[in-house]
C-alpha cells in the first residue's frame, strides 16, 4: 500500500518519531512517504533535517492509498490540516478507494490512557478523519488496525 | 547541581527527548528532578491537577536551576509558569543559579525575521535571557552548567579566603 505518513516535522525528536515509524511499516511491505524526508525513499539520516517540498508532498499525496496523520499539539499541526483537507478531496473526488487515519497521542488533548478519545479534536479534523477512517490512540493500535482491515474498502 | 527539568511531556517522543537530555545532564554529575518520572505523571495516573502541582512545585524549590525545553507552536503553559516561579524564587534564595532553555523548534526560528527574538513570547523569553541563555541541544546547557558550577565554586572559596566558615558558603 502506498501510505503518506505525517506529523510535526517542526522538531527533531518528532521526525525521529515518524522515520522509525515509517521503517517499521517499510519492513511491513508498504511504500512509505513522509514530509520531512522527501520522497518515497528514506535519506540517509531521516530525521537529520527537514527536507519538507511542497510539489513532492503534494504529488505523493495523489499518489498514496492512504493517509496517516499524527494530530498532536492542543490544536492540529497546520502542515497536517492542509494534508488532511487535500487528501480528504481526492478521496472525496477522486475514483480510487482511499483511507485516512489519525494518530493521537496527546494527552492535553485525549487525556492520560485517552480517557477523552478523539473528541476534542476539532470537528472539520475529526469529520474528515471519520469519513474515511478512524484515530487510533498509538502507532501499533494503528498498524493493527490496518492489518485488519487491509487495503482501502 | 540539582535541576528542574521543565517542558511538555505530553507525546511519547516528547518523553524520549526528556529521557536522552536527562541521561546526558545525569552523566554530567548533576542531579535531576523530572516530572516525567514522577508517579502523578505516570499512564493511568488518576492524580488531580492540585497534586501535580504540589509535587512539581516542591521539585522547583529543591532545583539549583532549571532546564527548560521552550518547543512547541508557544512555550508551552506549564512550562512557562514553572519558569516565572523560579525566577521568582531566584531573587531571594542565593542557592537559586538561573534558567536555561532548550529551543529546537523551527517553528519560532521561522518567526524570528529580524533575529531580535520575538520568537518566543518576550516575557517568557525576558525571563530566560535575564537568568541564563537558550541553546539548540542539552550540550549548550551542560557546557553553561559547568561555567556556573566554577563561578560558584570560585565564590565559596573567595568567601572562605575572606574569613567566612565553610559551613555557611
Amino acid at each position: 500500500m502506498k501510505i503518506v505518513f505525517t506529523g510535526i516535522s517542526a522538531v527533531p525528536y518528532a521526525r525521529e518519531y515518524l522515520s522509525n515509524a515509517a521503517a517499521t511499516l517499510r519492513q511491513r511491505g508498504h511504500q512509505v512517504f513522509v514530509p520531512h524526508e522527501g520522497s518515497w525513499e528514506p535519506p540517509e539520516e531521516p530525521a537529520a533535517a527537514n527536507r519538507f517540498d511542497f510539489e513532492a508532498t503534494y504529488q505523493a499525496l495523489r499518489e498514496a492509498d492512504l493517509l496517516l496523520a499524527i494530530l498532536d499539539e492542543y490544536t492540529v499541526d497546520d502542515a497536517v490540516a492542509a494534508q488532511i483537507g487535500a487528501f480528504h478531496a481526492l478521496a472525496r473526488e477522486g475514483e480510487r478507494p482511499r483511507r485516512i487515519m489519525g494518530l493521537l497521542h496527546d494527552t492535553r488533548v485525549a487525556g492520560w490512557s485517552w480517557a477523552g478519545g478523539d473528541r476534542a479534536l476539532n470537528p472539520q479534523i475529526r469529520e474528515s478523519i471519520h469519513e474515511f477512517g478512524a484515530v487510533y490512540p498509538n502507532f501499533y493500535a494503528a498498524l493493527a488496525a490496518l492489518e485488519t482491515k487491509g487495503a482501502p474498502a | 547541581m540539582k535541576l528542574y527539568i521543565a517542558g511538555p511531556l505530553f507525546t511519547p517522543y516528547h518523553r524520549a527527548f526528556h529521557q536522552e537530555n536527562v541521561k546526558r545532564l545525569r552523566q554530567a554529575g548533576h542531579e535531576c528532578f523530572v516530572p516525567q518520572e514522577q508517579e502523578h505523571n505516570a499512564h493511568e495516573s488518576k492524580s488531580v491537577p492540585e497534586q501535580v502541582f504540589q509535587v512539581d512545585l516542591a521539585g522547583v524549590q529543591w532545583a539549583n536551576a532549571l532546564v527548560a525545553l521552550l518547543d512547541g507552536p508557544d512555550v508551552s503553559s506549564g512550562t512557562a509558569c514553572e519558569m516565572g516561579i523560579f525566577y521568582e524564587l531566584a531573587q531571594h534564595d542565593p542557592t537559586k543559579i538561573g534558567l536555561l532553555g532548550i529551543l529546537t523548534d523551527e517553528r519560532p526560528r521561522r518567526r524570528d525575521s529580524s533575529n531580535v527574538g520575538e520568537s518566543i513570547n518576550f516575557f517568557t523569553l525576558g525571563c530566560m535571557l535575564k537568568a541564563g541563555a537558550v541553546y539548540p541541544s542539552v550540550e549548550g546547557v551542560i557546557e553553561h552548567l559547568a561555567r556556573w558550577e566554577k563561578e560558584v565554586a570560585q565564590k565559596v572559596a573567595q568567601a572562605v579566603a575572606e574569613g567566612a566558615p565553610e559551613t555557611l558558603v
